[in-house]
């Protein structure tokens, strides 16, 4: 018959020491997911390579700094491609926008957010009385929940194998 | 989504005299168009992306669990001269169908529901308060 005996205070202090070394890990693996869910919404931002691309908006084109073809004024091209796809494309203001931010509270909670900060982007995202919403930031999010979950856990048990050395 | 979810989501809207009565009617709630209804106030929804996985031993049982997500749009014009006119009449309808839909019994063959998003815009050129929602749910069906 064998026995074991713990000291409690010994495993509190080896949880304190995970606990620890669990955020710089995870800031580490949130700044990767953030990184690969901002290139997958600059993505559905392209013609071409966006979920939205078979959407039709009968008007888009037609008001902005240029309309149609060619150069226009400020000097603006328009390819024809941009019009015909559904993609949330013109100039690329939108798509150029498209960022992250992660941060760490005192509770040692590592937060992410990925976000579009041009003044037209909620109007897109969202939708109108007049355009169909293409909520390209939370489909990126989406399509790379695997991803990010596999990255976050990734962190976690490294930092547990780091405390427990 | 399978129709039979998307009808009883509409169903369990519809069935709520309180917010028919904001509304004026049922018929001011249904399935999103590519353009808002022309009679306002209205409450539309749309599909917004599901995923779906496969149980273990689905070769012999058949089934799948979807994840799914729906927008639902809240269309105030300020224009009008009795409620609902405001942001705040607009807020007022959206806080309602939380209610709705994240009270239980939770919608007809559904689960888990939570709300992943609410934002409040105004459209300067139609006079428009718009509420977009979107909630999140489970469900699980059998294939044949």
């Amino acid at each position: 018959m064998s026995g074991c005996t713990t000291n409690i205070q010994d495993v509190i202090d080896q949880l304190t020491r995970i606990k620890g070394k669990i955020p710089p890990q995870v800031r580490k693996e949130m700044k990767d997911s953030c990184i690969v869910i901002v290139a997958t919404a600059k993505d559905y931002c392209t013609p071409g390579m966006s979920p939205y691309d078979s959407m039709v908006f009968p008007t888009k084109g037609r008001y902005g700094k240029g309309k149609g073809l060619g150069r226009m004024g400020l000097g603006t091209v328009w390819g024809e491609g941009n019009i015909k796809s559904g993609a949330p494309f013109q100039i690329g203001d939108l798509r150029r926008h498209n960022d992250y931010v992660v941060s760490e509270d005192d509770d040692a909670h590592v937060e992410g957010v990925v976000l579009n900060n041009a003044g037209h982007a909620v109007y897109v995202h969202e939708g109108t009385s007049k355009m169909q919403a293409r909520p390209f930031l939370l489909d990126a999010v989406k399509a790379k929940q695997d991803n990010t979950d596999t990255n976050i856990w990734k962190g976690v048990n490294a930092a547990v194998e780091e405390a427990l050395k | 989504m399978i129709t039979s979810v998307f009808a009883a989501i509409l169903k369990k809207l519809k069935d709520d005299t309180t917010l028919t009565g904001y509304l004026g009617g049922a018929s001011h709630i249904s399935r999103a168009k590519s353009l808002a209804p022309a009679v306002l106030p209205a409450v539309t929804l749309r599909d917004s992306g599901e995923s779906s996985r496969q149980r273990p031993c689905y070769a012999r049982h058949k089934h799948r669990d979807n994840d799914s997500s729906v927008q639902i749009d809240v269309w105030v014009s300020s224009d009008a001269t009795t409620f609902p006119s405001t942001g705040e009449d607009a807020s007022k309808i959206a806080n309602r169908i939380d209610e709705i839909l994240l009270s239980v019994p939770q919608v007809t063959n559904t689960s888990g529901w939570l709300k992943n998003s609410e934002t409040p815009m105004f459209e300067d050129d139609t006079r428009i308060f718009h509420v977009s929602s979107r909630y999140g749910f489970k469900y699980s069906l059998n294939d044949s």
